[in-house]
């Protein structure tokens, strides 16, 4: 690989300023592909082979339990999930939910992430460990905290509404409130993007504080013309990496709904949709075509994404 | 936010007026009210765990009982062990244990002088106190530690944690100052496909990334659980990219001046630039790494020698019984490694805001 | 559509291209981390548990395709589908195999043991990408029914070993036998699990009523023990906190604290099981159309109604809160009568600091005049995959014949002659309770036919819609229930048609 990119011609390159120290482009794309090499190989090793086996399932009926008896349907699965109720239901319910659950977890992690990394803050240390910690709970045992906190009966979270003279709603049962259920044990992991925000805000070089303040700018305005800025290569990554899991929700879901996306599909996610077929019917082949179309729905918004945050995304660094 | 990191080496008697500085002392002292307060809120589902995982497994299924640890007070009659209840008799309440149980009468006796004749209550006993204590209760950490044989699951844990974390953060370091700092041809689309990997949901891959380990007899070992990682993944890629192309580049060309190449320039001025990314990568796959079930129960079902603690904990929510406050007590000790890991590694964060401020 | 063609030479060939690359590469990438996984793990193949665990003892061996350390041919058994997992169960597993393995060189047992949440995922997993193992078991008929397609028929193995279920009663023998789909044996009979009332004595005493009837035939309390006995015994013995039961004026519905019925565990809220002791029918008649039997209605109303009106029975948040443990109900303490399977004594006792209470057994009610007590049944099974049926054979024979298994697993023993053994040891777990199992062996002879779990097409699609109509009935007050009944008709018509080109 390395042989062929040095045969690319010199000219390739656009210059601009401040890059000429590398040497020829040849030897930079050299250095490029040296660095890139693990993920590469890796790519070749683990990844490509099942992603086109993937693709290929998706044009069979591969059942599970019956592996010996794979046929070739073509684009059959495909046309299939164009009227299948389930999968247009699985779609409406994510896109519902990213709708409100990625704004949320966005501002709540950049904004749980701004008290924390305040210098006026006593015991930031621990602050940033406690609002970390909820994520770094076993999953077994996260879920069942939830189903005991958000009990009707004896659940700590109605019986507080109640003290208040509030009459707390059922909110794993009720199709209305099971997405802020949702939305709130969401809440409850924003510790990655909580760290992630600290790291972006610490890059962030005090002096064009300092100078912005000499300038009389108040707190609003330096976070307005400063912060978000500089931010914006981290938000970049929060979003387009809070889109592709939403697109892949599915272990909360599946363990706080009966793995069936009670009630009544309410929660049927189009990843615990896949998830069913796949691994309840058996149907890998069909599973692997919503994979697929799911694939192709949340790359296609990805590279929205890339493309607006050409323009919107400042790097200290310059684009590469 | 705005105050320069200088100012706060100044003791505050030397900054001026006493009320200035006691303004700026309870400005602090509110934001961390506030904050305690948000984090009450935020801990509280944490809290009835922690709670659940002191109480002796029957407290929860006791009408009444305190929603803090605690054990009945109890006496002893004719070598049976009673609970105490409060009895109202002749005006005074009486604490009594209650000896038979009925609708509408009951017999209870006074734990002082069990000796005496038993009193005959008449009344729903379901509408008296009982007494409660407040106690902690160890026993479900013990247990499981015990039944579990937690030393072998922690260093089995932290093997499989630390050596894929090792690969995950130095490859995916490379790969992502590949991406942020040279050009090459292709190199948008390696990127584009670089995401692509994590967008198709593992479940469709599963079965032929299951095979591919199984033909190279990797199933019953660590490996496919250590190895993928030393070949970067999107995730801290990405991640690293991001921050490394916040980084200004007259620092790389001051190196380049100085004859450093591009291996050098990675160690010596990228990685102590991005300090804070490159631990909070290292975290979230320690983390990852630390709690993943679904992959090491799959590939190690065969192996109980080699499992990790999710998997052991996970048999206390077995068909038919489930041991909540076992759960709760194994997931806490399970919990301890990360979480005392996390508070150490702050330090990084800390000294990032030390490299940018010094950083003139 | 129009160009299928059977193409599994094709598929398994990009299988195999994908394993030529990976094992080409194999062995760059174990020189990449060489030097961490070696370092921790010298292989040291002592798999006993050490007193001290000590911590070097690892041997990242994949599973062994030659022979076995004891020179036999290593079979695979994989446990999860039913019992078998827990930490109380697993020493007695190992122990057995471990004797198995030293008592002979011909077979060597490897096992697997996986949560069973996610067995089934991981065993298709396994099937799909041509790793299957050997033995299943201890499984369930719904667990056949889930993996029909990959069993292996044992009628030559039996035939050709001249294998006999020694013990078994004839009639159960056949039960057995019809698990299979186009008459074939598909599991060797290990245990069975007749269905009767289980009772809490303590709330009997406390309420001061009798406790229900052990023979067949016994009325309670002077009337017939029928339906309606349970029912109004069971509002008797649902009490709010002032102590007032739910048959009495002022009875306060949100502040229950015990309960009178509950099926728990009889496949949570699925409608085909909790219907089971109400009669037996099948879902599907000889056209192909679904069906919902008569029995199943009655019994949709009648635990609608048991929930919301006569509150006897517990909603889906009453059952996941901690009055009853946030699931295991009955063991909470708090639930007077639970219609259970055999297999039920493994988790009736309270966790301290409660004091255990005393159980008992009883008959199931008569329904319409009949008796039903749905049957569970548990097998053990080989998939047709298998390279070494033989082999697999015997471990299976001595597998089933595991006295210390079957009392691991709570598993009542199909083999009559076991049984008295099986009896005094669960007896041993609960001194003084003197638990009646004369209950158990009367109820083996009613039972549900067809069973509740009996195959059909498509049959996890069937539960799930069997299960989403139980968690609707227990969540949502004021349901249609005919109108839902019609819904789920429609629902299982749409499944068949499907199933059934």
């Amino acid at each position: 690989m390395a042989r062929t990119s040095r045969a690319v011609p010199a000219p390739i390159r656009r210059s601009r300023e401040g890059r000429g120290q590398l040497g020829p482009s040849g030897r930079e794309a050299v250095w490029g592909f040296v660095f890139v090499a693990p993920w590469i190989i890796g790519f070749l090793l683990f990844t490509i082979g099942p992603l086109i086996a993937s693709l290929v399932f998706s044009l069979t009926d591969f059942d599970l339990v019956r592996p010996e008896a794979v046929r070739f349907v073509g684009l059959d699965n495909y046309a299939r999930m164009v009227a299948d109720p389930l999968v247009v239901q699985g779609l409406v319910v994510t896109a519902r939910f990213a709708i409100i659950a990625i704004p949320v977890t966005m501002i709540a992690s950049l904004g749980v992430a701004l008290l924390v990394n305040s210098p006026r803050l006593f015991g930031r240390n621990l602050f940033r460990t406690l609002f970390y910690m909820p994520i770094q709970i076993p999953l077994v045992a996260s879920t069942l905290v939830w189903i005991g906190f958000l009990n009707t009966e004896t659940g700590w979270l109605n019986g507080l509404l109640g003290l208040a003279g509030i009459d707390g709603p059922d909110w794993l049962n009720s199709a209305t409130w099971v997405y802020p259920a949702l939305t709130l044990i969401g809440l409850w992991g924003i510790g990655n993007f909580m760290l992630i925000n600290i790291a972006g805000l610490q890059s962030v070089p005090t002096e064009l504080y300092e100078a912005a303040r000499i300038d009389g700018a108040g707190p609003w305005s330096s976070f307005r013309r400063i912060t978000i800025p500089m931010m914006s290569p981290i938000l970049l990554y929060n979003l387009v990496i809070s889109l592709i899991t939403t697109f892949q929700y599915l272990t909360q879901a599946y363990v706080l709904t009966n793995g069936r996306g009670d009630p009544n599909n309410a929660t049927l996610f189009i990843n615990l949709d896949l998830f069913r077929e796949a691994f309840v019917n058996n149907h890998m082949g069909y599973a692997s075509a919503i994979g697929w179309l799911l694939f192709t729905i949340v790359l296609v918004m990805t590279l929205v994404l890339f493309f607006i945050a050409r323009r919107r995304v400042y790097y200290a660094g310059g684009e590469a | 936010m705005t105050a320069p990191a200088t100012a706060r080496l100044i003791p505050l008697s030397d900054r001026g007026p006493v009320a200035r500085s006691m303004r700026r002392y309870l400005g602090r002292a509110t934001l961390t009210l506030v904050a305690v307060m948000l984090l009450s809120a935020f801990l509280l589902p944490l809290l009835s765990m922690v709670t659940l995982s002191l109480e002796q497994a029957g407290q929860r299924t006791t009408a009444g009982a305190p929603f803090y640890p605690a054990s009945p007070a109890t006496g002893t009659y004719q070598g049976e062990t009673y609970e105490i209840y409060s009895v109202p008799m002749d005006g005074t309440a009486r604490d009594l244990m209650l000896v038979t149980k009925g609708r509408s009468e009951s017999t209870f006796v006074d734990p002082a002088d069990p000796t005496q004749t038993p009193i005959v209550w008449q009344g729903a006993w379901r509408t008296l106190k009982q007494a409660w204590t407040f106690s902690l209760s160890f026993d479900n950490f013990t247990t499981a530690w015990a039944q579990l044989n937690f030393p072998r699951l922690l260093f089995n844990t932290a093997a499989v944690s630390v050596l894929s974390t090792t690969g995950a953060v130095l490859s995916s370091a490379l790969v992502a100052y590949g991406f942020a700092r040279f050009r090459f041809p292709g190199k948008n689309i390696l990127f584009v496909i670089l995401i692509a990997t994590i967008i198709l949901p593992f479940q469709v891959t599963l079965i032929p990334t299951y095979a591919v380990f199984t033909k190279l007899g990797w199933t019953g070992t660590w490996l496919p659980l250590i190895v993928p990682h030393f070949f970067a993944n999107a995730f801290n890629v990405f991640l690293l990219r991001q921050y490394f192309l916040s980084i200004p580049r007259d620092l790389d060309e001051a190196a380049t001046i100085d004859g450093a190449g591009p291996f050098r320039i990675l160690r010596s001025v990228i990685l102590p630039l991005s300090v804070p990314a490159v631990t909070a990568v290292s975290l979230f796959h320690f983390f990852y790494s630390w709690n993943d079930f679904f992959l090491p129960l799959l590939y190690l079902s065969g192996k109980p020698d080699l499992q990790t603690l999710p998997i052991a904990i996970q048999q206390y929510n077995a068909l038919y019984v489930s041991q909540p406050t076992l759960i709760q007590a194994s997931a806490l000790m399970t919990m301890a490694v990360p979480v005392i890991v996390f508070f150490l590694a702050q330090r990084a964060f800390m000294r990032g805001v030390v490299v940018t401020g010094v950083e003139k | 559509m129009n160009a299928r063609r059977s193409v599994p030479k094709g598929f398994i060939g990009l299988l195999g291209v994908v394993a030529i690359i990976a094992s080409a590469c194999g062995s760059s990438t174990t020189s990449t981390a060489p030097s961490a996984t070696a370092s921790e793990a010298p292989s040291v193949a002592a798999a006993t548990e050490a007193p001290s665990p000590s911590l070097v003892n690892i041997t990242p061996a994949p599973i062994a395709a030659g022979p076995g350390p004891n020179g036999g041919t290593v079979v695979r058994w994989f446990i999860g589908l039913g019992a078998g997992t827990q930490p109380a169960q697993i020493g007695p597993e190992q122990a057995f195999i471990t004797a198995f393995n030293n008592s002979q060189k011909d077979v060597y047992i490897q096992y697997e043991i996986v949560d069973n949440t996610q067995a089934s995922n991981i065993l298709k997993t396994e099937i799909a990408a041509g790793n299957a193992p050997d033995i299943i078991g201890p499984v369930g008929v719904e667990g056949l029914n889930l993996f029909q397609d990959q069993l292996l028929d044992l009628k030559p193995l039996i035939d050709s070993t001249g294998y006999k279920s020694n013990g078994v009663d004839q009639s159960l023998v056949d039960f057995f036998n019809s698990l299979g789909q186009n008459g074939a044996t598909v599991g060797l009979p290990f245990a069975v699990y007749p269905s009767f009332i289980f009772y809490n004595k303590d709330l009997f005493d406390e309420a001061g009523l009798p406790t229900p009837p052990t023979k067949v035939g016994d009325p309670y309390d002077g009337k017939p023990w029928d339906l309606d006995a349970l029912r109004t015994l069971a509002m008797k013995l649902t009490v709010d906190k002032n102590g007032k039961d739910a048959t009495q004026a002022g009875f306060d519905p949100n502040n229950i604290v015990q309960w009178g019925f509950e099926s728990q565990y009889m496949d949570n809220y699925n409608l085909r099981a909790e219907s089971a002791f109400f009669g037996a029918g099948a879902l599907q008649d000889s056209s192909g159309k679904a069906v919902i039997p008569d029995y199943m209605a009655q019994a949709a109303k009648w635990y609608n109604d048991g929930v919301w009106k006569d509150h006897f029975i517990p909603t889906a948040n009453q059952v996941t809160s901690d009055l009853l443990s946030g699931g295991s109900e009955f063991a909470s303490g708090n639930v007077a009568i639970d219609e259970g399977h055999t297999w039920f004594t493994c988790c009736v006792t309270p966790s301290a600091p409660k004091k255990p209470f005393k159980f008992g057994f009883a008959v199931q009610p008569t329904v319409n005049g009949k008796i039903t007590s749905p049957l569970h049944a548990d097998t053990f099974s080989i998939l047709k995959t298998t390279k070494v049926p033989d082999a697999a054979f015997k471990a299976l024979q001595a597998i089933v014949a595991s006295g210390d298994l079957l009392t691991a697993y709570g598993a009542m023993p199909a083999d009559q002659t076991k049984q008295q053994a099986w009896f005094d040891s669960i007896d041993a777990q609960f001194p003084g309770m003197k638990l009646d199992w004369n209950v158990a062996k009367q109820m083996l002879a009613y039972p549900d036919i067809p069973n509740h779990q009996s195959n059909v097409p498509d049959y996890s699609k069937v539960r799930s819609a069997m299960q989403a109509f139980g968690n609707a009935y227990r969540t949502t007050q004021g349901l249609d229930i005919d109108a839902e009944l019609a819904k789920l008709q429609q629902t299982l018509q749409g499944i068949f048609d499907e199933a059934t080109p």
